[in-house]
């Protein structure tokens, strides 16, 4: 194989997979502390990229600074969808299906009353073109990944070193024991849904400038985000980094040499794989869940 | 043997019901009206076998890329192979169930969340295959399909499906059977295996019921109902494309029965007709009628999970065997 091609196959992926792993990372520890499969999670990254839109392109406010009071409003509004929506709910598996339908129709008809069927898009921040290797990458997919990285490393930082990512793991292995032990699930819980949502809304805001804005574009990360959970583990942040970066490279490796419609069944093959040898996912425990 | 069997009310009023809705065309003789009746007719076939697959425990999110298939079988075996429709539409119902054989074996290893992320993603990639696979016409779809060929029986007159009438009954006809199928499937022996495995499934292996060959096999009806109701639409409308099967078209169902009951018989049907006639009345609203759609799901799933069958039964205390004693 030619080696230029190998590189811009690596490259992509890299830079893919950190965005997979940013919107899928929020969905899977909603998962992992409420059981709440949320449709709506791609919503709250379209979501995201309107806000980003608005103040940059509406508002002339500049790009740190819209993205930075986007995700605040969304995680203003988390707190408000888990008072009203995912805590009555939390642990039915169809009410919180329809539950977040419901709320991913709500949110798909508020974008379109706002903002029109047009689709949108954000100008360039960073203008230039960066030569990586053989190849020459524009500086937004280089920030965006990079942003990605540090957000998630963030994460990480939390659930595995802070006594609330404690909490968190506790609950999610076992739910009764951490209770038992005084964690308060409510606010962890809480805590979860803020930071998913935050997530996602960062994740919308850097695709901003890159991809174009719709109150659809949520649906396709919805998928990815599926098919990562499926093979990493539902509710495993390792998992969910995993998969990511090996359905970020899937989908270069694909998009490359088979079109990008085949790179998405090149995804769906490693899902039946991965059920037929480990249906708990690469890092995923065997749970009520597994038949 | 009870004597009076055929005498029973409910059966009676079954009966009634389905003498009024063959004559309904005799009233309704708006097209519109008519294209309501005959989309809620094909959607029942959809959601009702759903509801057989969801009481095994499993929400299925890929019955309308079965039905899909379907569509794209049927229209294949008219337009490519020419085949009559009456082949076509069994081939449909055959296509969809072995895609849901071979898609089923592995994802019927995992329940519930799992199970629901699965098939979600696997409708998505149907969509795509209709899209990308060139003698399926791409996403520009296939035109000018054909209608339903008549019937020719002897001593008797042609039976043509030409007009929006006689595709009522059609589609009324293949609704019926399918429903009083999956009725009798889903209150016999099956039905109650399948509901044995979603309440206590290590139990029910324990006494020797093979889980998985039930799960396949209630999961490959359901998806044979779905193709038929595929190739009907297929024909019925006319044209097909990818964009029509779409995530919607395999949420829709999921959110019928959930709307209906989850936990009745009678559900899926009330949920399909109610929602169906809902949306259409609501249309002229643009994108208010889908936010009102939303809100009205947020409120059904926070607040009345028995859905419209606990409502019904709460305004008019109904105690119909249908609706109450099938609790599952």
């Amino acid at each position: 194989m030619d080696f230029a091609l190998l590189e811009r196959v690596i490259v992509t992926g890299l830079m893919l997979g950190t965005l997979y792993v940013l919107v899928t990372v929020g969905y899977t520890i909603i998962f992992g502390i409420m059981h709440v499969i949320n449709f709506a999670h791609g919503h709250i990254l379209m979501l995201g990229a309107y806000g980003v839109y608005y103040f940059v392109e509406q508002q002339g406010v500049s790009f740190p600074l819209a993205l930075f009071i986007t995700v605040v409003i969304l995680s203003i509004f988390a707190i408000f969808c888990e008072r009203i929506l995912f805590r009555p709910v939390s642990g039915q598996m169809l009410p919180t299906v329809i539950a977040t339908i419901g709320l991913l129709m709500v949110l798909e008809s508020l974008a379109y009353l706002l903002f029109g069927t047009t689709d949108r898009s954000v100008t360039s921040i960073l203008p230039y073109a960066l030569p990586i290797g053989n190849m020459r990458l524009s500086a937004d997919r280089i920030m965006a990944s990079a942003v990605a990285l540090a957000l998630v490393a963030g994460l990480n930082f939390v659930v595995y070193r802070t006594k609330l990512g404690r909490a968190m793991r506790a609950i999610e292995q076992d739910r009764d024991s951490a209770l038992l032990q005084g964690v308060s699930i409510k606010y962890v819980s809480l805590f979860a849904i803020v930071t998913s949502f935050a997530l996602a809304a960062a994740a919308g805001g850097l695709m901003a400038t890159f991809t174009t804005i719709n109150p659809v574009m949520g649906l396709t990360p919805v998928i990815k985000a599926f098919i990562i959970i499926v093979i990493g583990g539902l509710g495993s942040v390792p998992g969910c980094i995993v998969a990511g970066f090996i359905l970020g490279f899937v989908d270069s490796f694909g998009g490359t040499f088979l079109g990008a419609a085949y790179s998405n069944m090149v995804g769906f093959a490693l899902i039946i794989l991965i059920l037929l040898i480990r249906p708990q996912g690469l890092f995923g425990r065997v749970m009520e869940w597994h038949g | 043997m009870d004597k009076n069997r055929w005498l029973r009310p409910q059966l009676i009023s079954i009966f009634a019901l389905i003498v009024f809705l063959i004559g309904l065309p005799l009233f309704v003789k708006a097209p519109y009206l008519l294209h309501v009746l005959i989309m809620i007719n094909i959607f029942l076939l959809v959601t009702v076998g759903l509801f057989v697959v969801s009481s095994s425990g499993h929400i299925s999110f890929c019955q309308g890329a079965f039905m899909g298939i379907g569509a794209y079988a049927s229209t294949l075996f008219v337009m490519k192979l020419g085949y009559s429709f009456w082949v076509g539409l069994l081939a449909a119902g055959v296509a969809a169930s072995i895609v849901a054989l071979i898609i089923g074996y592995p994802s019927l290893k995992v329940r519930g969340t799992y199970f629901l992320l699965v098939t979600f993603a696997f409708a998505e990639i149907a969509r795509l295959g209709f899209t990308r696979l060139k003698f399926l016409g791409g996403a520009a779809g296939i035109r000018a399909i054909p209608g339903p060929d008549p019937i020719l029986l002897p001593y008797l007159p042609e039976i043509a499906f030409s007009s929006r009438q006689s595709f009522y009954w059609l589609s009324l006809l293949l609704m019926l059977l399918g429903v009083m199928g999956l009725y009798w499937l889903y209150s016999t022996r099956v039905g109650l295996t399948v509901r044995a495995i979603r309440d206590a499934s290590p139990l029910a292996e324990s006494i020797g019921i093979n889980i998985m060959k039930y799960k396949i096999l209630v999961f490959a009806i359901a998806a044979f109902s779905a193709g038929i109701a595929g190739s009907l639409y297929a024909h019925y409308i006319g044209f097909i494309c990818p964009a029509d099967f779409s995530f919607w078209l395999s949420t829709w169902p999921v959110v019928y029965i959930a709307v209906g009951s989850l936990s009745s018989f009678a559900g899926p049907i009330l949920g399909t007709i109610f929602l169906s006639i809902a949306g259409e009345a609501l249309y002229p609203l643009g994108f208010y009628k889908e936010l009102s759609f939303g809100l009205l799901l947020i409120v059904v799933s926070v607040f009345f999970q028995g859905g419209l069958v606990a409502l019904f039964k709460r305004l008019f205390g109904f105690s119909t065997r249908w609706l109450s004693a099938e609790r599952s």
